[in-house]
């Protein structure tokens, strides 16, 4: 079978001069999975997230996405990729002045030309997804409600319809919950793991928590460093493996 | 280490000194008012026009009283000041937001090339005087409102577009980030990312800029530029002084409206 997302020696360091970041990453992913990035604060993980969609540029290294080398595009063909790729951020990131469907309707802007985006000029059938997919992450009494009025859960739910807005067939998800409290942090993993198995869309999940990790996964890449420490399914995951990636913190 | 101890004599010496240069500050003040009112009062008024103290009161009370004759002819006037102000701040905008763009540190298409570029521009328009603008404009397309117009706008760009450019500025990066992981271009980080952030303080600053215009509008007459500021040129020469209070009062009026409509409304955004 063929991997969705293919990663080749990726190096990264964000000045010419600073320190590296990412040495030599090489992974795959491929259709069913549910990709966990665990490993010590600080060891790159969100780093190679970012590198995948062009949010951080690699020095060096192959990305292959539906046939595409990412790092070789720009432009418009970078763009054509992006929306084909979906990401969950870490604090949500939404635009808070707007409302809940006005910020799902964002992730659609990708298709878009500058100016029907001008005028907001969305087709029909875009709004109606946009109204199924909140309705789908539960927040169908909340659709025209200004976002900066939600709690931190609702916030990602937000965060999670505008990502499925882009019929993304890959999911980058960046510490999904590390700004929610341990109950809502499992229902958003949940959720996630939920409508990836439902769309058949694979995930690339940036996540501290070892237990989510291992609850929700099923492949663990171990990052230690910027270096890939472990790189297997998650059976394979045993207590000598962690505490080697994380010697110096206690788990 | 210094020390913090402190004695008696010490400390009356220090006090001592304080003393000093306050009663050094004090006289420099004297002499330096004293000096100014020499030179400039003393010396330059025309003392033999003022004449008497009662003279004083005899001319100030011509400018007592209303000429209600005048009111009809000045509606149109005051309508004309009213929309040189909507005019000039709404042109002053539109030229705001491509100097606000090249002034955004972090936006700025060619880094300090295009950013001081945008900042001298911003300094011109706010060191040159609405009535210097005013006389350059009318030396340029004539008499009427137009020159008023561009005078308002050329004067209004330096302080909008520092604002908009400062607000560009302090937006938080998340959705912008969010905006370009879903593939949106440059426009729609722009149209989506920053300005629903920057919206509040741009429509705030213009209400409160169009309230400045708006006093500013009402002298323009002054060098031909239209408006209030005119009809109260014309009183003056006329020596028509209760005319001029007239004409003041339809000023005051008009800023007035123009103050009371701009609290409310900015309150209301902020």
């Amino acid at each position: 079978m063929e991997p969705i997302l293919k990663v080749e020696n990726l190096n990264l360091s964000y000045q010419k001069k600073g320190p590296q970041v990412l040495f030599d990453i090489s992974f795959s992913v491929f259709k069913d999975d549910f990709y966990a990035i665990i490993g010590p604060s600080g060891a790159g993980k969100s780093s190679l997230i970012r590198c995948i969609n062009r949010l951080a540029d690699s020095n060096s290294g192959n990305i292959f996405f539906n046939g595409e080398n990412i790092p070789k595009l720009g432009g418009r063909k970078l763009r054509s990729v992006r929306r084909k790729i979906g990401m969950i951020f870490q604090e949500f990131n939404l635009i808070d002045r707007m409302s809940v469907i006005d910020n799902v309707l964002t992730g659609r802007l990708g298709y878009m030309n500058t100016f029907a985006s001008l005028f907001r000029m969305f087709d029909k059938k875009d709004i109606s997804s946009a109204l199924t997919l909140i309705s789908k992450v539960g927040l169908e009494d909340f659709a025209n409600k200004r976002v900066d009025q939600l709690s931190g859960g609702q916030r990602q739910r937000v965060g999670i319809a505008r990502a499925l807005m882009q019929e993304p067939e890959l999911m980058l998800v960046d510490e999904p919950t590390s700004s929610l409290d341990p109950k809502i942090a499992i229902e958003m993993m949940e959720l996630i793991k939920g409508i990836a198995n439902e769309l058949k869309i694979p995930v690339l999940c940036n996540i501290h928590n070892i237990d989510l990790a291992k609850k929700f996964a099923n492949k663990i890449l171990g990052l230690q460093d910027g270096k890939k420490k472990f790189d297997d399914t998650t059976n394979k995951l045993t207590h000598e493996v962690l505490q080697d990636l994380y010697k110096f913190e206690i788990l | 280490m210094k020390s913090f101890e402190l004695d008696l004599d010490t400390y009356s010496q220090q006090n001592s000194k304080k003393i000093t240069k306050k009663i050094l500050f004090y006289l420099c003040l004297v002499v330096g008012i004293f000096t100014s009112v020499y030179f400039i009062i003393i010396l330059d008024t025309d003392w033999h026009r003022i004449g008497s103290g009662g003279e004083i009161i005899k001319q100030l009370s011509y400018f007592i009283g209303l000429d209600f004759s005048l009111i009809k002819h000045l509606i149109i006037p005051a309508f004309e000041t009213f929309l040189m102000a909507c005019l000039g701040t709404a042109l002053g905008l539109f030229l705001s937001l491509p100097v606000a763009w090249l002034g955004a540190k972090n936006v700025t298409p060619l880094g300090m090339l295009s950013f001081g570029f945008a900042r001298f521009l911003m300094t011109i328009s706010r060191s040159i005087h609405e009535i210097i603008w005013a006389l350059i404009f009318v030396g340029a397309v004539g008499l009427g409102a137009l020159p008023g117009i561009l005078a308002l706008a050329f004067r209004s760009v330096g302080f909008i577009s520092k604002i908009i450019s400062e607000a560009i500025e302090e937006a938080d990066k998340k959705p912008i980030e969010a905006i370009r992981a879903a593939g949106g271009s440059g426009f729609d980080i722009m149209y989506y990312g920053i300005i629903p952030q920057i919206l509040p303080t741009v429509i705030g600053t213009i209400i409160f800029e169009w309230d400045i215009n708006i006093r500013r509008s009402a002298i323009m007459g002054l060098v031909g530029a239209g408006g209030l500021g005119l009809a109260f040129f014309r009183q003056m020469h006329m020596s028509n002084y209760p005319g001029v209070t007239t004409v003041i009062m339809f000023i005051f009026l008009l800023v007035m409206i123009g103050e009371i409509f701009s609290n409310y409304y900015r309150k209301k955004i902020i």
